[in-house]
């Protein structure tokens, strides 16, 4: 925030300055709210994990499952497949959210006058491929 | 410098030289902005001018990921590895790659680990692991190859504990704070760390930059990384280094690589001889080349290999296709500025009129001179049990230890008491 308000010019448009910190809180609040939004994610995919541990272990041919506000009735087998289909689709879902975070956090900082996180954009290289390289104290490390 | 490119009087450590570390301010955008790849800089003036400051400066000013390398003309001339080789590994040490490792964990506080052994005594174990972060919490069974990574890791409720999903690495970052009060005593090695925030599944991304000459080295060898840390790196064979650029070119192609042109620094460069010169100018083409900034102290000199003298002792073509930064001598404020850093950097206090003093001496002999003496003034007036010191110290050091200038003179009235001296042998005074 300081070098925000050091590199516009002193008191010459308070507007601008308004609007700027207006952009970078509307921004923030973005990447927060997304974040909490892959924690909820998380947890839910979590709890299909389990309930799908739980499925296993039980021998019986037909489970109740809620769906929604009801209650089916279907056979193991195609439980199994639900749960399976919801958690693939969970983390598809928890994937978009994390690339789209990587710009934002971009935006904020070139708001906010920092540099902007270089290299987060390339594609990711295979284990094999990496032993070409050896890895070097010049890293930068984020987690998503 | 502030913002405008335009350099501060005092600022960072450095003083004075307004015009070159104006010019050397917008180099240093040009190549931020990668417009000035292939080129090359010339720092040209008196020696203690500065040059070597500034290409410091603008090494610190490119931060961390630009890669820097720093030589001296003379380190080209080795007995283990010719000219030409020691110069492709200095060139190839200055350009970098940027890649991406990309891995998703599991990091949480381990809550209960619960394993059963099979009652029959065959057979394999199972178990649970509880883990939390402060905003959820989960439970996952355990198979025989995680107990065992587990158990090997000595893993126990409490701990905070990061589980690589591909490979099923369980490492410990250390134990939760909120469990520092269990035990009296802990192992010198224990570390406290918070629990960890946010989703458990965490998907983590590492960006890093290695130089083109780290990855010749570690594939032209077995065992290639260690000889990285000795510096032993010997020759290397081009077609290890054909390889390496057919596959950086295809990573650059597929988006999983970026090149880093960085900055070569090559002081002395006086002492580069022709051919040198020429495989330079070759090498400075590439696409890949990296910033070349050369410095000396030479004015118009021979060329090292030839009878030739030319500007700085640089062949004329090579010096049409650099941009020459030119620094002067200082002033007198500029050296009492100097000098004050300087003190304050050897955590030497000076009386005012001994900062005159030490002000003249460098303005007649040398700033190097004059900031030798301080060090060796400080200890002087240490040992005399004064707090500063004064022009008593600085007059004593100035007789004990004499400059370049005192120093030739003394030699030339002396010389026939010097061991191996030979008549009419004309001494070339070195600038240092």
């Amino acid at each position: 925030m300081e070098n925000l308000l050091l590199s516009l010019e002193g008191g010459k448009d308070m507007k601008k300055i308004l609007n700027e910190i207006g952009a970078a809180e509307e921004i923030a609040e973005d990447i927060m709210g997304d974040r909490g939004l892959v924690v909820e994610l998380d947890k839910r995919r979590n709890a299909l994990r389990e309930a799908s541990r739980a499925l296993e272990r039980d021998s019986s041919g037909k489970v109740w499952i809620l769906n929604g506000p009801f209650f089916v009735k279907m056979k193991k087998q195609s439980a199994k497949e639900v749960l399976l289909r919801d958690q693939q689709n969970i983390s598809n879902e928890v994937d978009t959210i994390r690339n789209g975070l990587k710009e934002k956090v971009n935006k904020l900082r070139d708001i906010e006058n920092q540099p902007s996180l270089k290299g987060f954009d390339l594609k990711p290289l295979h284990r094999r491929e990496l032993s070409v390289l050896g890895t070097t104290p010049r890293s930068q490390v984020y987690f998503n | 410098m502030d913002d405008c490119l335009v350099p501060r009087n005092v600022s960072q450590g450095m003083v004075g030289q307004l015009s070159a570390r104006r010019a050397a301010g917008v180099v240093l955008e040009m190549i931020k902005e990668g417009k000035i790849a292939g080129r090359s800089v010339l720092l040209a003036g008196q020696p203690g001018t500065g040059k070597t400051a500034i290409a410091m400066g603008i090494a610190q000013a490119l931060g961390q990921d630009t890669p820097f390398t720093s030589m001296a003309g003379s380190e080209i001339y080795s007995l283990e590895m010719g000219k030409t080789e020691a110069l492709t590994q200095a060139i190839r040490k200055s350009i970098g790659i940027r890649i991406k490792e990309e891995t998703e964990i599991i990091e949480g506080e381990v809550v209960e680990i619960q394993i059963d052994r099979p009652a029959s005594g065959v057979g394999a174990k199972v178990g649970k692991l509880t883990m939390k972060t402060t905003e959820m919490e989960t439970i996952y069974d355990l198979g025989n190859k995680m107990i065992e990574s587990l158990m090997k890791e000595k893993v126990q409720a409490g701990d905070v504990v990061t589980i690589d999903k591909a490979t099923g690495k369980v490492s410990k970052l250390g134990r939760s704070f909120t469990r520092a009060r269990d035990y009296d005593a802990t192992g010198a090695q224990l570390r406290f760390v918070q629990c960890p925030e946010g989703e458990l599944q965490k998907r983590k991304e590492v960006v890093h930059t290695v130089t083109l000459h780290e990855v010749d080295v570690i594939n032209s060898r077995t065992h290639g990384f260690l000889a990285l840390f000795s510096g032993d790196t010997g020759e290397i064979k081009p077609e290890v280094r054909e390889q390496i650029n057919t596959k950086v070119a295809e990573w650059r192609e597929e988006g999983k690589a970026e090149i880093v042109p960085g900055v070569l620094f090559i002081d002395e460069v006086h002492m580069l001889d022709i051919e040198c010169f020429s495989f330079l100018n070759r090498a400075l083409e590439d696409e890949m080349a990296p910033v070349v900034i050369m410095a000396t102290n030479r004015g118009i000199t021979r060329i090292r290999g030839t009878n030739y003298r030319s500007p700085h002792g640089i062949p004329i073509d090579l010096l049409d296709r650099m941009i020459i930064i030119s620094t002067t001598p200082y002033e007198d404020k500029e050296l009492k500025e100097i000098l004050k850093i300087r003190c304050e950097e050897e955590d030497v206090e000076m009386s005012d009129n001994a900062m005159i003093v030490l002000t003249r001496i460098a303005l007649e002999t040398s700033l190097r001179y004059a900031i030798q003496l301080i060090t060796t003034a400080g200890l002087v007036a240490r040992k005399r049990k004064k707090t500063e010191v004064t022009i008593e110290e600085i007059k004593k050091v100035y007789s004990l230890f004499l400059d370049e200038h005192r120093s030739s003179q003394f030699l030339k009235e002396y010389q026939d008491e010097f061991m191996f001296n030979e008549e009419e042998t004309k001494m070339e005074v070195t600038p240092s």
